[in-house]
């Protein structure tokens, strides 16, 4: 298996004692595979996203890549991990403001030492953002943004992207056609996908769906 | 006012400002004070009295140009004595100042010097005689035969002296008594001379004669506190008799008056107080203030009535304390030219 | 309503202690340096003015004797006769305990009109010429020495240090000045038909007012530097205020908008932060005031003894409070935190209810902004070089050296980002491109930080290379000039002879100091016989010379002229040079720095010949043993002590001066420094809060945010060293302007400039430092930034 949550929780100080945000969350993802996260606000979702990420540390539980836990790395070994086997694509401030869409797009696969320029223009060209490459960040439109944010992460060749409400900032017209393209290119290039998601239609459209309900998995 | 004239001001002997040095009418302090029947040596007289508080060597001259322009000179030397010691250096407590005008119709030419004694800088010697405060000097064989010159930056003269008659004595036999409660000098004066110069103005040098007068006087409390200023007044007639005549000013509008008539031999007849009358007839504004520069002058035991009219009523003397000093012209009773001067007119 | 206001606003700084602090020991900081700066120069020259109308030098010409001797009392009473109106002074010291006390004496019957102490008001004169006298002299003055004196003692503030005022005749008792004066004043009016000064009194020389050395136009070249440290600490005090002020508004834009939105209007918002700068520019404005007062107090006695021993100038070792610097103190805190404070009052002006903290680090400075930058520093940096080329009078060297500065530190931004873009094309890893680029991008939120610093450096570098330059020409000089190990005065040319047969056996040469008066080029100064000896042949260098100009010399073919007379009437080597009616063609021009007059050197046999009358009274002995020769001198020759001068006690005395400048020197650019690292510091606080949606994606993507600390901590010393590449010909250029132009046309004469390259590097270290310094609080804050603050970056919560 791909991915192994098991027993996962995660607690944030409130103003009135702790918030359980995650109390005890199971789940699994296997290659190729699709899933879809969904739940209120402040379900924990994103929480969780977060932590298969290695981008925050779980509380108690085991996250498993491939056969290894990564609750139990150090900050360099989960920089490492963002670096080589998992993409994200945030909301938004997915992309690095000094650098233009064709760095941008390529930074994550050079920093994990698996540039392949070839393999960028293909994606860029698939996203329709050839006429882009030369720009900055500032000059292009929410839905150009998350298409640059989703070149990056699969440039990079991960085993599994994360998206975190990646067309949250964007309207119905272009969410579509920014999901249509990720999922195409998801599929071609045979990584997992988790997607924290609130829209049930477009949850309707992953291989599986979690829901999450304080911080539990409903049904 | 700068610092050093403020400090002048304190020991200036004219009588306006005497009123306000506490100690300068009393006498006292050491300084001799002058006395009754006064015996004169001469020339030592001639000479600087450090023992007295104030003394001047005062010479005014009424001159005809060759230009045919009339003309007034002042020269004048003063010695103030701030104690009554006099010696060598810079320490002797002598001071010494000089005053130089030439008066013309239309302008009127000022110059001040200081100087302290005991550095031979500023004195008085008897014998031969000379009087000096920097290169200004008055100074010949004996005091009736006599070479006087001063500089300004605008102006200079040299002139020749010669005494035509005898010194004349005023009051008591020299003995001239200033108020009605006894203040009083040692005064003398030789009105006769006869002058004979070069005049320098910024028009060009002139050729002047004429005649003047020299006033000596000294003491060491000149008036008394309840004296303003006064005006004095020295005329020489045409028909060869001269007048000299002042009145004290008081502060309750009385004056105190004193005069002596000489003859053109040198004969002397002193008046009393309210013999001689002044009356202002005319103003002049100078310098910011109207000073008295057309006068009815009376001596009614002489048959004097006369009007006295200054030849130029700016003669402002604008040193560090103000007065003023001027030819005049005599007309009425008598007619003749003379010398007017006014202290005390704030 | 204004009650809540404020309260909100400053609930803010309670919450935020630390920030508070730094805003406020920014503020207070740049006013403390800038104030202290102020109060020293307000101190030097309250004394040189005290000096001045102690002295009535300046506007007055003055009579002394060509020899330098006092004038016999004669001498002034016959000028005074001619009818010269000149007025005397005895002018000496005293030493009581070997403290030495000025005593000026004046003759205030004479003296033009605000000569003397002031103060002599009516009825004073009479205490003041008679009697034991008075003396007037500062309170200080009195406490030191007054007890030495049974002489009754006037305070008087406006009197020079260690001097006192009395009547002429007090002096000339105190000096024991006997039948001499030691100067005469000219007045400036004076009566016709004067003689010649030279009629009756050849002995003496008249000096028209400007002529003479004037103490406080010496003293400019030293205030010089005071004065670019006052300048630079004002701009980097501009600097740190905005700073700290676009900081605070920065943050506090949520409380802004909700301000807004429960009612209160835009109008009154702006009122209350007024009033809360004002509030604050007050306490930090007073505090830097205060803070300043303590530098100045601190470095004021070096200061002094400085001015001393390098110009003799009295300054008051002791510090005045004077309303001057401490209304420009609080002025400048005014000033700084009102024009920090206007862009700031402005975008918030201008700002929608409830734009919310959205904040882009593209909106601290556009590309216009950028664009006119540039244009200033191609014009201002123009502008420089037209008046150094054209430029004429101390207007065009100030010009210069204003133009400079400013178009340099526009300039600044422009050419550290085509070096960073240079950087980023060369870059191989991502991360060192996105390092580059980065650091690019920052480059609006820190320029104003840098320019402080560029200009801190720049001031550095060129105020210290004048002050070494200076210091190592002056040894030099004084090498050159003080060659002989021994100097002796003797009293009459017999002594003379004595002297020199005597020197013929116990020193290995004697060397007379031939002097005479001359007119060089038409200026009146002195021409010098120099005996033909390796003292002079070794010693000295030229600006400019024939190649061997001591033979020629020796040989009485030449002549060698002083760089002022040289400057002044352009006269170069190889023009005829006439003295004393011989005609000499100049075989070298040599510096001779602080010497008012013209000055020659010809050969001491043909000096003999063109002024036989001269014998020669003073001597300098060469000898390897100055100890026993000057034990001889005294033993067996007679002299008294005081006519032996030991060469080396001389020099001690010149170094000792300049270590105390560099005392000065060293302590401002350490505070200089320290402002600017300030500057970098509330720069990178104002960034740290707009840095996290730039930093939060590489974070994401893989770098550790301890990775993350460690660049910007690169980053600030990057940025320091490229300014410092910046700043090191900038104030190599300042050091020039302030040699070879400000000096020219201040002085007439030129310093050479020398380098320092290990005080550059060291300088650019201590830079360095600072500026790691300054980023090392933000850098450590960047790496302990908890995951969740760099998460919420992409979600909508914030």
């Amino acid at each position: 298996m791909l991915l192994d949550v098991r027993n996962v929780t995660k607690t944030y100080p409130g103003a009135d004692g702790p918030i359980d945000v995650l109390a005890g969350v199971s789940f699994t993802l296997g290659a190729g595979e699709t899933l879809a996260l969904t739940g209120e606000s402040g379900s924990g979702k994103s929480t969780l996203l977060h932590l298969v990420g290695g981008l925050d540390q779980p509380d108690g539980g085991e996250i498993l890549i491939d056969g290894r836990d990564i609750t139990g790395f150090d900050d360099g070994a989960r920089a490492a991990l963002r670096r080589d086997v998992v993409g994200v694509v945030f909301q938004q401030f997915n992309l690095i403001p000094s650098l233009n869409v064709g760095d941008n797009i390529a930074f994550q696969a050079r920093l994990g030492g698996r540039p392949d320029d070839g393999w960028n223009r293909e994606l860029a060209a698939k996203l329709g953002l050839e006429a882009q490459l030369g720009k900055y960040p500032e000059q292009l439109s929410g839905g150009q943004q998350q298409r640059v944010a989703i070149a990056r992460t699969l440039a990079a060749r991960p085993q599994i992207v994360l998206a975190d409400e990646p067309t949250g900032n964007l309207d119905e017209d272009t969410a579509e056609a920014v999901l249509d393209a990720m999922l195409r290119l998801v599929d071609e290039a045979g990584a997992a996908l988790l997607m924290v998601t609130h829209s049930q239609h477009l949850a309707a459209r992953m291989g599986a769906r979690l829901h999450l309900s304080h911080g539990r998995i409903a049904a | 006012m700068n610092a050093k004239y403020a400090a002048l001001l304190v020991i200036w002997p004219l009588p306006a400002l005497a009123q306000g040095f506490a100690g300068m009418g009393t006498g006292a302090e050491g300084f001799a004070m002058p006395a009754p029947d006064p015996v004169f040596d001469f020339p030592a007289d001639h000479g600087a009295h450090p023992d007295y508080r104030i003394e001047w060597w005062y010479l005014t001259a009424n001159l005809d140009g060759a230009d045919g322009q009339e003309y007034g000179l002042q020269w004048t030397l003063f010695r103030f004595a701030l104690a009554p010691e006099t010696g060598e250096g810079w320490s002797v407590p002598q001071v010494w100042m000089g005053h130089a005008a030439v008066t013309t119709p239309t302008d009127h030419y000022v110059a001040e010097r200081f100087g302290r004694g005991g550095i031979g800088q500023a004195g008085v010697a008897a014998d031969p005689f000379e009087a000096w405060i920097d290169d200004w000097r008055l100074w010949g064989p004996d005091f009736g035969d006599l070479q006087m010159r001063a500089t300004g930056a605008e102006f200079a003269y040299e002139m020749q002296l010669d005494a035509q008659g005898p010194l004349v004595f005023h009051g008591a036999d020299g003995f001239s008594v200033k108020s009605a409660s006894g203040q009083a000098s040692y005064y003398y004066s030789q009105p006769f001379y006869a002058v004979e110069g070069v005049l320098t103005l910024p028009e060009g040098e002139v050729a002047v004669t004429g005649s003047a007068w020299l006033d000596r006087e000294w003491s060491s409390q000149p008036l008394s506190e309840d004296q303003t200023g006064w005006d004095w007044f020295s005329l020489s007639f045409d028909s060869g008799d001269k007048l000299m005549g002042f009145q004290l000013r008081q502060t309750d509008g009385t004056e105190f008056t004193a005069a002596t008539w000489i003859g053109p031999d040198g004969t002397t007849e002193a008046y009393p107080d309210g013999a001689f009358d002044a009356e202002p007839l005319g103003l002049t504004e100078v310098a910011g203030r109207e000073v008295p520069t057309r006068w009815q002058v009376t001596l009614p035991d002489r048959g004097v009535d006369v009007t006295v009219e200054a030849m130029n009523g700016a003669a402002w003397m604008g040193v560090s304390v103000p007065y003023w000093e001027g030819p005049v012209r005599i007309s009425g009773s008598h007619g003749g030219r003379g010398y007017l001067e006014m202290t005390g007119y704030e | 309503m204004m009650g809540a206001g404020l309260q909100a606003l400053l609930s803010y700084w309670r919450r935020n202690p630390l920030q508070a602090l730094t805003l406020f020991a920014g503020l207070a900081l740049a006013t403390a340096l800038w104030s202290g700066v102020q109060a020293i120069n307000a101190e030097a020259r309250a004394s040189y003015d005290a000096a001045a109308r102690t002295l009535g030098e300046g506007s007055y010409g003055q009579i002394a004797r060509r020899d330098g001797e006092a004038i016999p009392l004669e001498a002034y009473v016959a000028l005074r006769r001619a009818g010269w109106l000149v007025s005397p002074v005895i002018d000496g010291r005293v030493f009581v305990e070997d403290r030495p006390l000025r005593i000026v004496g004046i003759d205030p019957l004479t003296a033009p009109p605000g000569i003397g102490p002031v103060g002599l008001q009516e009825g004073d004169l009479a205490p003041f010429v008679t009697g034991e006298g008075q003396v007037f002299a500062t309170p200080e003055t009195i406490e030191s020495f007054g007890e030495a004196f049974d002489i009754d003692f006037v305070p008087a503030p406006d009197i020079a240090p260690d001097t006192a005022v009395t009547d002429i005749s007090v002096a000339g008792r105190l000096l024991e000045a006997g039948d001499t004066v030691t100067r005469l004043i000219v007045l400036p009016e004076q009566p016709l038909g004067r003689a010649e000064l030279s009629e009756i009194a050849p002995d003496l020389v008249l000096s028209q007012p400007g002529e003479t050395a004037d103490v406080a136009q010496l003293t400019d070249s030293f205030h010089l530097n005071l004065t670019a440290f006052g300048l630079l600490s004002f701009a980097v005090g501009i600097f740190i205020v905005n700073g700290a002020i676009g900081l605070a508004f920065e943050q506090r834009r949520q409380v802004f908008r909700t301000l807004r939105a429960v009612g209160m209007p835009l109008r009154r918002l702006m009122v209350l932060l007024g009033v809360e700068l004002f509030l604050f520019a007050t306490v930090a404005g007073l505090t830097g005031v205060a803070l300043g007062y303590l530098i100045a107090a601190a470095l004021l006695p070096d200061v002094a003894a400085t001015l001393r021993g390098l110009y003799g100038a009295e300054v008051a070792g002791t510090l005045t409070l004077r309303p001057v610097w401490m209304l420009s103190g609080l002025a400048i805190a005014f000033i700084g935190t009102g024009m920090a404070a206007a862009g700031a009052l402005y975008k918030l002006w201008r700002l929608p209810i409830l734009a919310a903290g959205q904040r882009r680090a593209w909106a601290l400075a556009s590309v216009s902004t950028a664009r006119l930058q540039a244009v200033g520093a191609v014009v201002l940096l123009g502008a420089a070089v037209a008046f150094g080329l054209y430029g004429e009078g101390l207007v065009g060297g100030f010009s210069l050296l204003g133009t400079l500065l400013v178009g340099a530190a526009l300039g600044l931004p422009v050419v550290l980002s085509v070096i960073l873009a240079i950087g980023a094309r060369l870059a191989r890893s991502a991360i060192g491109e996105w390092f580059w680029a980065d650091t690019r991008q920052q480059l609006p939120g820190l320029s104003l930080a840098l320019m402080a610093l560029l200009l801190a450096m720049a001031a550095n570098i060129g105020v210290s290379t004048m002050v070494s330059s200076f210091r190592l020409t002056f040894i030099g000089f004084i090498d050159q000039r003080l060659a002989s190990e021994v100097y002796v005065t003797v009293d009459n040319a017999a002594e003379g002879d004595r002297l020199e047969a005597f020197g013929a056996e116990r020193a290995d040469a004697v060397l007379p100091l031939l002097v005479a008066d001359a007119q060089l080029a038409g200026l009146p100064g002195q021409v010098l016989g120099a005996r033909d000896h390796g003292t002079y042949r070794d010693n000295w260098t030229f600006l400019g010379a024939t190649d061997a100009p001591w033979d020629q010399i020796a040989a009485g073919e030449g002549a060698l002229l002083n760089e002022q007379t040289a400057r002044r009437q352009e006269v170069a080597v190889g023009d005829p040079l006439t003295i004393a009616g011989e005609v000499f063609p100049v075989v070298g021009i040599y510096s001779d720095y602080g010497n008012p007059v013209a000055q020659a050197i010809i050969g001491e046999d043909v000096f003999r010949t063109l002024y036989p009358q001269i014998a020669p009274t003073r001597f300098g002995l060469r000898t390897e043993d100055p100890d026993a020769l000057i034990a001889a001198l005294t033993d067996e020759f007679g002299l008294p002590p005081a006519n032996i001068i030991d060469q080396a006690g001389i020099k001690q005395i010149s170094l000792d001066v300049f270590e105390r400048t560099f005392t000065v020197t060293t302590a401002l650019n350490i505070l200089t420094l320290i402002v600017a690292a300030f500057a970098i510091l509330m720069s990178l606080l104002t960034l740290a809060g707009m840095r996290l949606p730039q930093l939060a994606p590489v974070w994401a993507l893989g770098l550790t945010r301890a990775r993350l600390g460690w660049f910007e901590l690169v980053r600030a010393l990057l940025l320091a060293a490229l300014t410092a590449i910046v700043a090191l010909p900038l104030g190599l250029a300042l050091a020039w302007a302030l040699l070879a132009v400000v000096n020219v046309e201040a002085f007439g004469w030129k310093l050479p400039m020398y380098l320092f390259p290990l005080d550059y590097l060291r300088l650019t270290l201590l830079a360095c430092l600072a500026a790691a310094l300054a980023a090392l609080w933000p850098a450590r804050k960047l790496a302990r930034t908890p995951a969740s603050h760099l998460l919420k970056v992409f979600s909508n919560e914030r």
